[in-house]
């Protein structure tokens, strides 16, 4: 025994070099010439080496390096176990049997491309190319015989004999012609999605799996060459139809034939297109459009045909996996239907139609409401488009390749806070250039951040948002301290209020106030996204309403103050420029009694046009905030009467079955569930203690906690009617949003209603307080469909 | 059918293992001849694999049950015997459990096993790690997933746990249900982590006041690195820190 032979490569890999494995070819169509010195590797056989040592083992030790991970012992191949061994899976296989070459009916080679473009879609939505693609037959050959130039890819066996179509041989052109161009055609579209989804956003084993095996997909064919292949057989198709149709034969077997021809035409057809639109996928995106319209146009004629097709399952084998340089045991070929192959492609056309509508942004805010739009799709988008979203976005570190993301910062604080011009705009000789140079690069990184993660799936999204606060937080301590500066509070003047006294008085802040806006946000995100994924147990829902009633509480007081900062700043504007309209008209000057709208040097007021944006922003945000309150408080409400009528459990009682030994306890729940939060400076998360104390529902009746739940669940769905009612003019930032953000906000109201239909239910059952754990009736579960992510609703019912 | 339960027996002779946290008291386990090991190596592998979609390699099973031996507890029918075998249908510790160790027969059907492991956790935490989790079919429904989870909990804790952890598949009521009854919750979602394109949860069980402070302190447990990181326990194949029963 060797080690080659033990670990030989496989015969795919060997294809490429030839017959001597010891020599790599360039690929002829690579990019250059230059000559790679030949690999000689120093085989050592260790065969009686290996057999002495393994003599010192006896049956059932461990021998193990420290190193030796879990992911080691998961990797490693169990020899000669059926289970585990793709060798002896290839070895026992007769799918070696199966003659690549052998002409083929035109039915069968039109099943063959369907269940192919299967795996191709099969492959888009998680499975590897091990048990998806190169599970066909007729890819492995032409994979094993390419050696660099396209015309090697051929369904020939390796003694390098192209198998010749003659025209007058139908069958034969179907496979060598056709089927070959299209298997091609499939290769190279898997090449190019390929390298498109190698990017952060997209997360490897768990999104897609882009691992080739070391088989080249014709990364160097150039699209252009394969195009022309397939434009070639799309044309030898229609030179058939042509001549069939002259002979004038109406029999059911021509008919089927031309069907087929039909299908294979459009088929091939859909490839070029398919091709072009990932080749040009950074293109101006009208070519763009037009190439996934024709793609999208052809798909009726390609489902209309594919009922001609006769399956031909011998074409594909999962024991291919025993010929690739792969260490995983066999896994099972990753099956999709032709229906759900097409349903999956139009997402892809759709979702990737769709991120192309970020180039007719208005605002650069059009374009942040977009993405967070975008993550909260349900189903989420695919991750070809989500990672699509992110490429056309970010080109060269800069948005849209032409904006660096310091703009989409400045943008977003000046929608939301609304800031002199001037803090934007300060010369090299200001002390605090600098610092404010540095805020504004980290906050930069932390908003470049936040588009990435709104490209990642449900669950990865909310754990990147639990890393993200951390960033948010410290960045707010910056801010805090940039903004506490002696020259800083020039852009932030002492301004009078009415509730306070006029030594105190209130400063605007926009830095900091945008920061802790934001992370709020993303506290906001993460707490309802928790109900979205179902990480919380029905016993948490409690805890986690009251905890995200109490964060929209503070962010609807942090959105109050900077809406008050904002009619006090716009109130003296325009008592200023009243005051000097009429200083102007009585040529006399009165004083100022109250601050001036430019309180120092440099501090210019915001615009009025400025100031009307940020005042529909801020009420926009009021509104999506009240709801999600004013619902939130409901449910509290609906929870907490089930909790009383013992339905559910109270989260601060023992968490076991108290018969049972305890192995932790309410409060050390309480801080792993609040973990995420348990960093951050403010808000601070309130103690157990305070949680035991408010939840505490002695001196509550069920009754008055439904009535409760029910006024607030109709109060949040009348502000959910009047906020999905409001006009574009009356919204900024929403021009690429308009049609899915009324769908989110039907969606709430969706939520408010089938909560209301639960209260109902449970009002019916006119429940008595009981303690949690006697016989109950009720069965609740939760439904997600059509409701609002972050606020599933209770199905209550009777149990059979 | 009385149920029995002792923990895995390692090999009487093994060479010298990693060192890893929770090792110091394996010797405290039993030893069995080799034979014997071997067999309920082999008989565990194949409870496990009944219920798996993927099958874990041999190396899987030795990986967690030869450096944790003390962490695999059996569940066994004891068929023919009656008089001299005490029966355990609701164990209050480990070494009530464990009573009848060495005294079963070639006889004794394995039933149900759970595997664990227990190391240190980015340094800062010991971290008990419930791996695999099996009960045969006909057996499901009589408690002997709650009965082997708690020894092996019992046996973590003891050995100095701050926290218990696992996966299980988002639609595998019965085995979160199991886990929540004890105190487990959901600590994320990971997105197809299994191999069958399952999504898991991670299920923790703080047991330890100051794991908690740790937390707070180091808040390292945010989970943003890729995902075969350092973080990830088994995930490779489906059932990892699943039960069925």
């Amino acid at each position: 025994m060797s080690t080659l032979e033990a670990n030989g490569p496989s015969p795919m890999v060997n294809a490429a070099t030839g017959s001597d494995p010891t020599i790599v070819q360039r690929p002829e169509t690579g990019p250059s010439n230059i000559p790679i010195p030949p690999v000689a590797p120093n085989y050592v056989n260790i065969t009686d080496v290996f057999a002495k040592e393994a003599q010192k083992i006896r049956p059932g030790e461990l021998a193990m390096l420290e190193t030796f991970e879990l992911v080691n012992a998961i990797n490693a191949l169990e020899i000669m176990d059926l289970k585990m061994d793709t060798g002896l899976l290839d070895m026992l296989s007769r799918d070696k049997e199966f003659d690549t070459k052998a002409n083929r009916a035109a039915r069968k080679v039109l099943w063959v491309m369907d269940e192919l473009f299967a795996m191709e879609m099969s492959w888009h939505t998680g499975g590897a190319l091990s048990q998806t693609v190169f599970t066909c037959l007729y890819i492995e050959q032409a994979l094993k015989n390419f050696n660099g130039c396209v015309s090697s890819a051929h369904f020939g066996d390796e003694s390098n004999d192209v198998p010749l179509s003659s025209d007058e041989d139908l069958e034969s052109v179907f496979v060598h012609v056709v089927l070959r161009e299209f298997v091609l055609g499939i290769i190279k579209t898997c090449d190019l999605s390929r390298r498109r989804l190698q990017c952060n956003e997209i997360m490897e084993d768990e999104d897609i799996v882009t691992q080739t095996y070391s088989l080249d997909l014709m990364q160097f064919v150039p699209v252009s060459k394969i195009c022309s292949g397939l434009t070639e057989a799309i044309n030898k198709m229609k030179r058939l139809k042509t001549e069939s149709e002259r002979q004038h034969v109406h029999d059911q077997e021509t008919e089927d034939l031309l069907g087929c021809i039909d299908g294979f035409i459009v088929r091939l057809e859909l490839r070029i297109l398919s091709l072009k639109a990932l080749d040009l996928a950074d293109d101006a995106p009208e070519k763009q459009i037009e190439l996934l319209a024709g793609t999208g146009d052809l798909i009726p004629t390609v489902v209309s045909t594919h009922s001609l097709a006769e399956p031909l399952p011998v074409a594909f084998s999962i024991a291919i996996q025993g010929r690739l340089e792969c260490g995983m045991p066999p896994r099972p070929k990753v099956e999709m239907s032709f229906g759900d192959a097409i349903a999956t492609l139009e997402r892809l056309i759709n979702g990737t139609r769709d991120v192309l509508r970020i180039h007719d942004y208005g605002s650069l805010g059009d374009i942040t409401t977009y993405f967070e739009e975008f993550a909260m799709r349900r189903p989420t988008e695919l991750p070809y488009v989500r990672c699509q979203l992110f490429k056309r976005f970010f080109v060269h570190r800069k948005i849209f390749g032409k904006f660096p993301m310091r703009d989409a910062v400045i943008a977003d604080i000046t929608d939301l806070c609304c800031p002199s011009p001037a803090l934007f705009a300060i010369d090299e000789s200001h002390p605090c250039r600098q610092a404010l140079d540095l805020f504004l690069t980290r906050a930069e990184v932390c908003f470049e951040n936040l588009f990435s993660v709104m490209c990642h799936n449900r669950a990865r999204l909310r754990q990147r948002l639990c890393g993200a606060i951390l960033d948010w937080d410290s960045l707010q301590v910056d801010s805090e301290h940039l903004e506490s500066s002696v020259e800083m509070l020039q852009f932030s003047p002492l301004l009078p209020t009415v509730q306070k006294s006029s030594e105190e008085g209130m400063r605007a802040l926009p830095l900091s106030s945008w920061v802790y806006f934001r992370k709020l946000q993303i506290m906001i995100w993460i707490v309802f996204m928790g109900f979205e994924l179902d990480i919380y147990r029905l016993e948490e829902w409690p805890l986690m309403l009251w905890y995200g009633d109490y964060i929209l509480g503070v962010a609807d007081s942090h959105v109050a103050r900077i809406e008050t900062i904002l009619e006090i700043t716009a109130g003296m504007q325009h008592d200023s420029t009243t005051h000097s309209t009429k200083s102007r008209k009585s040529k006399k000057s009165k004083g100022a009694t109250s601050i001036s709208v430019t309180p120092a040097s440099g501090a210019l007021p915001p615009s009025q046009e400025s100031i009307i944006r940020t005042r529909m922003w801020l009420a926009g945000l009021r509104s999506q905030i009240g709801v999600y309150k004013e619902l939130c408080h409901g449910y509290m409400c609906f929870m907490a009467a089930l909790v009383l009528a013992g339905c559910v459990r109270s989260f601060t009682a023992s968490p076991v079955d108290p018969s049972k030994k305890d192995y932790t306890t309410p409060e050390l729940l309480y801080k792993l569930r609040l973990k995420p939060f348990s960093t951050i400076g403010v808000p601070e998360i309130p103690s157990f203690e305070t949680y035991q104390r408010l939840s505490d529902l002695r001196d509550w009746q069920i009754d008055s906690l439904l009535d409760n739940a029910q006024i607030t669940v109709n109060r949040a769905r009348n502000m959910a009617n009047v906020w999905s009612k409001l006009k574009p003019e009356q919204q900024i930032n929403a021009n690429l949003v308009q049609e899915s953000s009324a769908k989110i906000r039907r969606s709430l109201t969706r939520s408010c209603v089938g909560t209301n239909v639960a209260i109902s239910v449970l009002r019916q059952m006119k429940l008595e307080p009981r303690s949690f754990g006697e016989e109950n009736k009720l069965k609740l579960s939760v439904l997600h469909d059509n409701f609002h992510p972050f606020f599933p609703v209770l199905s209550v019912s009777m149990k059979q | 059918m009385p149920i029995i339960y002792r923990k895995y027996e390692p090999p009487q002779t093994s060479v010298p293992l990693a060192t890893a946290a929770g090792d110091d008291d394996a010797s405290a386990s039993p030893v069995a001849p080799r034979e014997t090991a071997e067999r309920d190596l082999t008989a565990i592998r194949r409870l496990i694999s009944q219920d798996l979609s993927e099958p874990y390699g041999i190396y899987v099973y030795r990986y967690f049950i030869y450096q944790w031996p003390h962490l695999c507890f059996l569940a066994l029918d004891t068929g023919v015997r009656t008089s001299s075998t005490k029966s355990l249908t609701e164990p209050t510790s480990a070494e009530k459990s464990i009573a009848d160790a060495g005294t079963q027969t070639q006889e004794d059907n394995l039933v149900g096993v759970v595997v664990c492991k227990l190391a240190s956790h980015r340094g800062v935490k010991l971290r008990g790690y419930i791996a695999m989790l099996a009960v045969a079919t006909k057996y499901r429904g009589r408690g002997i997933a709650t009965n082997l989870v708690r020894l092996a909990i019992d046996c973590m804790i003891e050995g100095g746990a701050d926290e218990i952890v696992l996966e299980t598949e988002v639609d595998n009521e019965s085995a979160i249900r199991l886990y929540e009854r004890m105190g487990f919750i959901r600590s994320k979602r990971m997105h197809r982590y299994y191999m069958n394109a399952s999504d898991a949860f991670r299920l923790i069980l703080p047991v330890k006041v100051e794991s908690t402070i740790r937390y707070c302190v180091l808040a390292n447990e945010l989970d943003t690195g890729p995902r075969n990181g350092g973080d990830q326990e088994v995930g490779a194949s489906s059932g990892a820190g699943d039960m069925y029963i």
